[in-house]
């Protein structure tokens, strides 16, 4: 009897050990963070997407921004990374003086560089500078009567150069617009899950944090949500729900799996990193009432409790 | 002698029940201590802002929370022979806290609790059948044994502690079917509401018939 006491007085200390996680998850907080806001003119755009002038050149220039995924996908898929949209925002032109700035995955950097024109293009190149450290040479031309600016990012030997190609993106704040079919995927957080197919044998596969379909329903710019709603949310839907709201702002995101999902989406543009004055009543009703909605999410949904 | 001892030493069938008890009352121990000291802006609470506004909710949960854990406690005591046969002061007056807790407090504010649920009507009935079971039967257990009907009293309080105990599965059936299914949190709360008790209410009855005179 002796050993067998000693046995589980035992196992019961070391399964007490850290117990506290099957309760309760560490949460992820659920607060933008603000790092000061990067203060940029808002550059005089006209109205024409397709380059007749020069007038024409200001404003904001986005598109994704990425190597080709035929080049960089490896053998057995490269799940980790996604696209971020880019920015260029052309926000003055004096003369062959060009001062601008690029909005990508949460940071702004000015630039200013000579553009030259040449025939019916125009170009120009200049370096990104970001902590005084360079983070490539971007080499961007425009042709007089296309919509498109190409250009080409090199970053050193280190990483593959690539090129894009941007449009001209008139941004006017619209409430309305929806979330596109895409899926949010949290790659960093698996769960092993035994599969069995009617036919065959069964697999093992992970399940990883994604939106579903639900976060479609109701946009949280336009609808004043429901607690019946928001409490039959998953965790990855009511991120992306919230930060909706500052998407369509023109929020630039810092977390790579955000950016990447609002990459996706065609009427997001990356502009400004701090979107605060920008919510409407109606958003920051939503995003008062959502927060603690994901914070149980985060830290209850997969523990042992209610 | 020697078949006494033997009597009173647990089965390794019972040592592992009791552990799994332990195990599962600690993490509820430790669920009930993120609410010392009173507040209503944590866990379960922080999605209750629509009624923790109301005195009588917040009086009904943290009597609830609070007086819970010494209902399952004390009711884990009774059910060991050697507790009933060789400490009966100790089973009568655990058995007190248990049932006075219960007929009192846990479960009349258990009642109040299930009238705001989570989870709309469907688990709102669920959960205030079970605190109307809950009280009746521990009651009736008590009623028994004031008559003096050993038997009927165990058959009731194994009722009762079948309910007791729905606290530790509703919170174990969810924790499960959230790693099978992955459903959406109210979808599990709806199951679990109804799932959490029926399931042991039927292991008791399986449990009672199977003992039948042996009770």
């Amino acid at each position: 009897m002796k050993p067998l006491l000693h046995f589980f007085v035992l196992g019961t200390l070391i399964c007490l050990q850290g117990c506290s996680g099957c309760i309760k998850k560490s949460g992820g907080s659920t607060q933008t963070s603000k790092s000061g806001k990067s203060k940029f003119p808002v550059p005089d755009a006209t109205t024409n997407l397709i380059i007749k002038d020069e007038k024409d050149l200001t404003g904001y220039w986005a598109g994704i921004f990425g190597p080709d995924k035929a080049d960089s996908l490896e053998e057995d898929g490269d799940y980790e990374s996604g696209y971020n949209k880019i920015n260029i925002s052309l926000d003055h032109i004096d003369g062959d003086q060009v001062e601008g700035h690029i909005v990508i995955q949460g940071k702004l950097r000015p630039f200013k560089c000579n553009m030259i024109k040449s025939g019916s293009k125009y170009r120009f190149s200049f370096k990104g500078v970001s902590d005084e450290k360079s983070t490539g040479t971007y080499t961007v031309s425009i042709a007089k009567g296309d919509s498109l600016l190409t250009g080409h990012w090199s970053g050193g030997d280190k990483v593959p150069s690539h090129d894009f190609a941007l449009t001209k993106k008139l941004f006017n704040y619209n409430p309305d617009w929806k979330l596109e079919e895409s899926s949010y995927i949290d790659w960093s957080k698996s769960k092993k899950i035994n599969i069995k197919p009617d036919s065959g044998e069964t697999y093992t596969d992970a399940r990883y944090a994604t939106t579903s379909a639900e976060v479609q329903k109701y946009n949280p710019s336009t609808d004043v949500l429901t607690t019946k709603y928001l409490a039959n949310l998953k965790k990855a839907d009511l991120l992306i729900l919230r930060n909706s709201i500052f998407a369509r702002h023109g929020y630039t995101f810092k977390k790579s799996r955000l950016s990447w999902y609002f990459s996706e989406q065609s009427w997001y543009v990356p502009i400004s990193n701090d979107v605060t004055a920008e919510l409407t009543p109606i958003e920051k009703q939503n995003l008062k009432m959502m927060a603690p909605y994901e914070k149980y999410a985060q830290e209850f949904y997969d523990a042992f409790g209610r | 002698m020697q078949l006494s001892k033997k009597h009173y030493l647990l089965t390794a069938g019972n040592a592992l029940w009791y552990a799994c008890l332990m195990f599962f009352s600690y993490l509820m121990l430790l669920i009930t201590l993120q609410y010392i000291p009173v507040r209503t802006d944590v866990a379960f609470l922080q999605i209750k802002g629509d009624v923790t506004g109301m005195l009588h909710y917040r009086v009904a949960f943290f009597a609830h929370v609070y007086t819970g854990m010494f209902v399952l406690l004390s009711g884990m005591l009774q059910f060991p022979a050697f507790i009933r046969q060789r400490f009966p002061t100790i089973h009568k007056w655990s058995g007190r806290i248990y049932t006075g807790g219960i007929i009192l407090l846990a479960g009349p504010s258990g009642l109040i609790m299930g009238y705001y649920g989570n989870g709309g009507l469907v688990s709102q009935t669920a959960f205030c059948i079970l605190a109307v079971l809950w009280i009746a039967f521990t009651w009736k257990g008590v009623a028994a044994i004031w008559a003096g009907d050993v038997r009927v009293h165990k058959i009731w309080m194994y009722r009762s502690y079948a309910l007791t105990l729905s606290a530790l599965s509703l919170r174990a059936w969810k924790w499960l079917l959230v790693l099978l299914f992955a459903p959406g949190p109210m979808d599990v709360y709806h199951v679990v509401s109804w799932l959490g008790w029926t399931g042991n209410l039927l292991m008791a009855e399986v449990i009672i018939r199977a003992r039948g005179n042996k009770l």
